[in-house]
């Protein structure tokens, strides 16, 4: 009953956030086309969309922690329901996500070539062209859908994750994080890589990742698997984070 | 067993002891007052209690269950804070929708007329609100729950003389009408002494009395005169404070008996000790 209640409130937040994305996506496509109907010459492109999407709902990962925390809290909402519910946002609006993001790739498909305008950046046809050649337009659609939501879904589990570390750090700490997360990923590990293992160990994971996303053999699957197992690993660390996470004093 | 049950409640902060193996029991349908002075842990001690802060050792019961996590438990009971924990662009009239999605026994139509009563714009964003205004949504939300345990953490801070006694009017006629648990932690003790009928009172994250506010002041006197008399009448007593001036002294003694100070002798100027007083000489440090 409290996880409903809890979702609810959390999803009012997003859900409107959402139709403004997609307003937004809707309005570019648009003036693309305005674009591409008055100029001649080249190919007028337009793409990244998915990652427009996915970086959507990253923000709204990070983003979507302190107030409705604080204000469930109040509500007498415990913590574990309230990460049920935010669960259950982030598989909502990633899915409508997935859905709207599926349909106008559909929209796109049709409108390419007309006015010089080309679309892209998606990601099925992006990462897996071969997989597409060989299935009908239905299972296509279903797969989109499925990938789309499991990535944008990521995205946004990943930006909650980071969002409960950052509330429960100190001044101090966050420092630290804000300075030390990028130094480490793009400075120090490459460095001890390149000293220590001669670039191998970058290599490796690069290799682990176009494995573990279907990436290596051109299959959605593997990527659909290994995302929602991401998805079990991010709601665990989730848990292990907001059951200690305590009301702020200066909050 | 009804009520709250707090057992063996420690909680530090850095080098601080907040709370230090506090047990006290709130039972059900009476008044609270918590008094400390500042940093005493009322605050700590409150928001333990609403799973906002977790001790460091012990454990809060409510009716006989863990609070901790307990969303059964916790919809059972309501803090009003000092901090405001509703978003800052929230309008008070969504804040009441919530909170009855929330609190199903909310009462929207008397949360409407309490916020008529005290001027309360519901149409106003939270963020707009002055501090006085802010503890007047923080009360509305709070008498408007209708739940069986109530904690108000400083409820009339920044609230002018009207509204302060507004606000103990309505909560009587609401406890009168149906009593419940009510905890009030507040620094304005002559106040809320007529209101009250328990008190706890904490000293450095300990208990340091727990009694019925009745039985408290009953045995509650202020004797002055020369220090020597002071000294042969207050001997035996529970002296809790003391006060020189010159030769004249003056004596709080807590727990005594009337008929004793019935035949004090007309040099000894005894009178009754009221409830701040009493505080403040039992919270010196």
């Amino acid at each position: 009953m409290r996880t409903k209640k809890s979702f609810k409130y959390q999803f009012q937040e997003v859900w409107q956030s959402i139709g403004m994305l997609y307003l937004v996506q809707i309005g570019m496509r648009l003036l693309a086309l305005l674009i591409a109907s008055k100029i001649g010459g080249e190919y007028v492109t337009m793409n990244g969309m998915n990652m427009m999407s996915a970086m959507f709902m990253l923000i709204i990962g990070m983003c979507s922690f302190t107030e409705s925390f604080q204000f469930l809290l109040q509500n007498g909402v415990s913590r574990k329901q309230i990460l049920a519910g935010k669960m259950l946002v982030f598989a909502a609006g990633a899915g409508m996500c997935g859905v709207a993001d599926t349909l106008l790739a559909t929209v796109d498909q049709k409108l390419n070539g007309w006015g010089n305008i080309k679309f892209g950046g998606e990601i099925l046809p992006l990462f897996y062209p071969e997989f597409l050649e060989q299935v009908s337009s239905v299972v296509r659609a279903i797969v989109s859908v499925a990938l789309l939501s499991v990535v944008y879904a990521l995205f946004a589990g990943a930006g909650y994750m980071v969002s409960i570390i950052w509330y429960r750090l100190n001044k101090i700490g966050r420092i630290i994080f804000a300075f030390g997360v990028p130094a480490v990923l793009w400075l120090v590990y490459p460095l001890a890589d390149y000293f220590l293992f001669g670039g191998r160990s970058m290599i490796a994971i690069m290799n682990a990742i176009m494995k573990l996303s279907g990436l290596a053999d051109g299959n959605p699957f593997y990527g659909l698997i290994s995302g929602v197992i991401g998805l079990v690993i991010l709601a665990g660390v989730s848990i292990l984070l907001i059951r200690k996470t305590v009301v702020r004093r200066e909050n | 067993m009804r009520g709250i049950e707090i057992k063996e409640v420690s909680k530090g902060y850095k080098d601080t002891k907040a709370l230090d193996h506090v047990s006290v029991q709130f039972e059900d349908g009476k008044i609270y007052a918590l008094l400390g002075r500042n940093g005493a842990g009322k605050s700590t001690m409150l928001n333990i209690i609403s799973n906002r802060i977790f001790p460091d050792q012990g454990e809060v019961l409510v009716d006989g269950k863990p609070a901790r996590e307990n969303d059964q438990v916790q919809q059972n009971m309501y803090l009003m804070s000092e901090q405001t924990l509703y978003p800052a662009g929230m309008k008070i009239q969504q804040a009441f929708q919530w909170s009855k999605e929330f609190y199903p026994k909310f009462d929207m139509e008397y949360a409407m007329e309490l916020a008529r009563m005290f001027g309360l714009n519901t149409k106003k964003k939270v963020r707009t609100l002055s501090t006085g205004y802010k503890s007047i949504f923080k009360l509305v939300l709070a008498l408007s729950v209708n739940v069986p345990y109530l904690f108000l953490d400083e409820p009339v801070l920044g609230l002018d003389a009207n509204h302060r006694e507004m606000f103990y009017r309505i909560l009587l006629e609401k406890y009168i009408e149906e009593p419940f648990t009510i905890v009030i932690s507040t620094h304005l003790i002559e106040e809320v002494a007529s209101v009250i009928e328990h008190v706890v009172i904490l000293k450095d994250g300990k208990i340091v009395k727990n009694c019925a506010t009745e039985e408290l002041l009953a045995g509650g006197y202020r004797i002055s005169g020369k220090k020597e008399m002071v000294d042969i009448w207050s001997q035996g007593e529970d002296v809790i404070g003391t006060e020189m001036l010159g030769t004249m002294k003056t004596a709080y003694v807590i727990g005594s008996s009337k008929e004793k100070w019935k035949k004090a002798p007309e040099e000894l100027e005894v009178a009754k000790l009221d409830l701040q007083k009493m505080f403040i000489q039992m919270t010196n440090r």
